[in-house]
């Protein structure tokens, strides 16, 4: 070998060093592997097929100014599939694949953190879906090449699909870490199947419609719709990867501070996004009335995980506050039950004052008691819940308490209901009270929230609950303060 | 001597099933400790809490002095672990997985070329660098985990039975390649079922039964507090039939036997009663040409310590 390709060689190694070693060591696999090769051949013939079929059919009704939308529409699809179903699916392998193969305690007994490992599976994974869309690049350069396509539509559905799919394989990360058992994971695959499917089904349908009408792109109401899905998108895709590495992670690690960071900041980012959408809007709409509500709902279940979780501050945690490195400085955002709903009351003011802002600013602050009364509410329904478990529950196992939460939230929506059937009342029966948040959100959204008829059982729940809450869930905060304070002396 | 890996009270259940109880032992730099049990005593159970891979219920382990459990990395990064069985990953070939794993312990650049260059030729994996790993016999496949237990040259080795599955050849570079390491100042801990290959390299043994430690130590210090005496290889001038008259008449002296053109025995304990005999003997006008201590048979040790209890 001369000098100059061994120069070389070094220069890749080197290079190599700075990239994640599991993408390093995925890729390799994939490349020296037949999988990846035989999903990206066959992936291609199809699409190479269909198009030829699409061509045919085109061209056999005499249509030849839409030559270019038959061509991109079903190299589209054809992509939907590869990247929504491949791509996901070979990350949750890829991850499930560890506990399969014995591999996994090898991974985490290294160097390696689990943030690090997250991440390169993710990269990982994309890399792949990237290599497998640049497979695609020059049947899109022959769809633009033919008359009738519009760049900019054809340009904003691949953005889309990179990100729908980008999203969609944290996701598949996050269950695969859930899963480490051979029957959990059979049925959490056929979850994923189905999610993917059903995004990338909804991927096309709306593709059909852009494609064949791009104006529609700047439709107000979907570019709304637009902001919205993609910022709970990008929540749950944050939200997945950090769920996965926290699965992974070392049990006396800190699993809690990051994902409370991340859920503090979507549900302002959630209601700031959709504030904005409600200012620039051409006429005014209820998007910031219902945003607030349906921000708290999307990240109840972040906030379902924190209240039920163990009150037993980890050791590594303990360890990091007694020397005092680690920037855990608020006791909120510190693993622990009690701090956990101690959080979610810190948030829903913070949530009403970004909501009040852009209530301001578009001049319509009237709006907001409904919209706070609604947030509390939400905020007493789930206190409850966590008060319910620690009763009920009461054991360090967090898996049980998050059951037991679940259990509550049916319980309190079928057992009024069965009362009021007993009562006569048809209303009750059907579902028709507090205590069904569905029921409570769903009229809200729909404007049918009658609060002056509402308002009494409402707010004797609300006062109740928060005050129950609030009595048993205190001394615990403090309790878990002190505790925090005597760690900082003892280092 | 430093104690690098310190075992503190651990204790681990198994849905009531008490795996590991109240264990605690050491061992220093330089020391090889051999981890010796029946099948289920909890061997494999406690090196996987030292490897940070579980959590006590009860109780820390400590590497360099830092908890596993407040400090779950640094333990990490200062221990080599071997499991009894590990998995592999396909599409992948030898050199690429130690490769990964240089990566993986943070070795970079000409560092990580070096480390996997070294590591392959310690463990004779050289000729084998481009085959696949699932291709790999099961001895091949342990010396692969060997390999990469290696790489980032840690300071206390975990190997739980690492010569299972190795050709006698293989076991007894391992036997030398464990010894080479303790001499550069590693802490090894090191299961087998194979006891007179422990016995030869190890400097203290650890005996474990049903989740207790049953006795901890020098194998010489364990022997002699076992049956109170110490053996010993006496060869002299005169024929061994003069000798054993002689010795005969000194007090202590058990299970004297003719072998070997001299005698054997046990005698009360420590070097200064073998010296005392020796004496008495030179005195008494026989001409010692050879006096040996017997190392202590592992075996013996394990069979009378344990009684072969499953839990
Ligand atoms: N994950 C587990 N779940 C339930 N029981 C376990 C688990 N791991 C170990 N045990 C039990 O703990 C006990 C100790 O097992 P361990 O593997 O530590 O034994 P060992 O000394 O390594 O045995 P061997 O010599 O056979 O390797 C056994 O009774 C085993 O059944
Ligand atoms: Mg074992």
């Amino acid at each position: 070998m001369s000098d100059e390709a061994q120069m070389s060689v070094s220069r890749i190694e080197l290079l190599s060093d700075r990239v994640n070693p599991i993408v390093v060591k995925e890729v390799r696999q994939a490349l020296r592997g037949d999988a990846f090769f035989k999903s990206l051949w066959g992936v291609l013939m199809l699409s190479a097929l269909a198009c030829i079929v699409a061509l045919t059919f085109v061209s056999s009704t005499n249509q030849v100014e839409q030559f270019g939308v038959g061509f991109f529409s079903t190299v589209y699809v054809c992509m939907c599939i590869a990247l929504m179903a491949l791509t996901p699916i070979g990350a949750f392998q890829s991850l499930a694949g560890e506990w399969d193969d014995d591999s996994f305690e090898l991974l985490v007994a290294s160097d390696l953190g689990p943030g690090q490992i997250i991440r390169g599976k993710l990269l990982s994974a994309l890399v792949q879906g990237g290599l497998l869309g640049v497979a695609f690049l020059p049947m899109l350069a022959v769809a633009l090449s033919l008359p009738g396509l519009d760049v900019l539509a054809a340009g904003s559905l691949i953005l889309m699909l990179a990100l729908g799919s980008s999203a969609a394989t944290s996701l598949a990360l996050g269950i695969a870490s859930v899963a480490r058992r051979r029957p959990v994971r059979i049925l959490a695959l056929g979850l994923l199947v189905a999610l993917t499917l059903a995004l990338a089904v909804s991927l096309i349908q709306f593709g059909a419609i852009v494609i064949v009408d791009p104006g529609e792109l700047f439709d107000y109401d979907v570019l709304a719709a637009l902001a919205t899905l993609g910022s709970a998108a990008i929540f749950f895709a944050g939200y997945a990867v950090l769920v996965a590495q926290a699965q992974i992670s070392h049990p006396e690690e800190n699993k809690s501070s990051a994902l409370r960071i991340w859920t503090v900041l979507a549900m302002v980012l959630g209601v700031a996004i959709c504030g904005l959408v409600h200012l620039v809007g051409p006429t005014r709409s209820d998007v910031l009335e219902i945003a607030v509500p349906m921000v708290l709902v999307g990240v109840s279940p972040a906030l379902f995980t924190f209240a039920t979780e163990s009150k037993r501050l980890p050791r590594r945690v303990e360890y990091e506050l007694r020397s005092g490195r680690g920037g855990l400085s608020a006791d909120l955002l510190m693993p622990g039950g009690a701090r956990g709903l101690l959080l979610a009351w810190v948030l829903v003011p913070m949530l009403l004052l970004v909501a009040s802002i852009f209530g301001v600013l578009s001049g319509d602050l009237g709006d907001l008691s409904p919209t706070f009364l609604i947030a509390v509410y939400l905020l007493t329904y789930l206190s409850l819940g966590s008060l319910f478990v620690r009763l009920v529950g009461g054991s360090r196992r967090t898996g049980k308490l998050r059951v037991g939460f679940v259990l509550m939230v049916i319980a309190s929506m079928i057992i009024p209901s069965v009362i009021g059937s007993t009562l006569g009342s048809d209303s009750i029966a059907s579902g028709h009270h507090v205590f069904n948040p569905f029921w409570v959100l769903s009229e809200y959204g729909g404007q049918d929230l009658d609060l002056f008829d509402l308002a009494g059982p409402l707010t004797v729940f609300l006062y109740m609950g928060l005050g129950l809450a609030l009595l048993i869930n205190l001394p615990g905060i403090f309790a878990a303060i002190r505790h925090r304070r005597r760690l900082r002396r003892q280092g | 001597m430093t104690a690098i890996l310190e075992v503190e009270r651990l204790t681990k259940t198994f849905d009531g099933l008490t795996a590991v109880d109240q264990i605690s032992f050491e061992v220093g730099a330089g020391e090889i400790c051999g981890f010796i049990g029946p099948n289920g005593a909890g061997k494999t159970t406690t090196m996987r809490i030292c490897a940070t891979l579980e959590l006590p219920d009860e109780g820390d382990v400590r590497i360099g002095g830092h908890s596993v459990l407040e400090e779950p990395r640094y333990a990490r990064h200062r221990t080599g672990f071997m499991p009894d069985h590990f998995g592999a990953y396909p599409s992948t070939t030898v050199e690429e997985y130690i490769d990964f794993f240089a990566r993986a312990q943070g070795l970079r650049g000409a560092k990580r070329l070096s480390a996997v260059g070294d590591v392959t030729e310690f463990t004779g994996l050289s000729p084998l660098l481009g085959k696949a790993v699932s291709g790999l016999s099961k001895g091949m496949r342990q010396r692969l985990c060997l390999a990469k237990t290696l790489l980032h040259d840690p300071k206390l080795l975990i190997l739980d039975e690492p010569a299972s599955g190795l050709d006698p050849r293989a076991r007894v570079e391992l036997r030398e390649l464990v010894v080479a390491l303790a001499e550069l100042g590693k802490a090894v801990l090191i299961s087998s079922h194979i006891l007179t290959e422990l016995s030869e390299i190890c400097t203290s043994v650890a005996v474990i039964e049903l989740g207790r430690i049953k006795a901890h130590g020098n194998l010489k210090d364990i022997r002699a507090r076992l049956s109170g005496a110490g053996r010993a290889f006496l060869r002299c001038m005169e024929s061994p039939e003069q000798v054993e008259r002689a010795m005969a008449e000194l007090p202590g002296i058990q299970q004297l036997v003719r072998e070997q053109g001299g005698v054997s025995f046990d005698y009360g304990g420590g070097d200064e009663i073998l010296a005392g005999i020796v004496t008495r003997l030179v005195t008494g006008g026989l001409r010692p040409v050879e006096v040996r201590q017997e190392s202590a048979d592992l075996e013996d040790v394990f069979l009378e310590l344990t009684e072969g209890q499953v839990q």
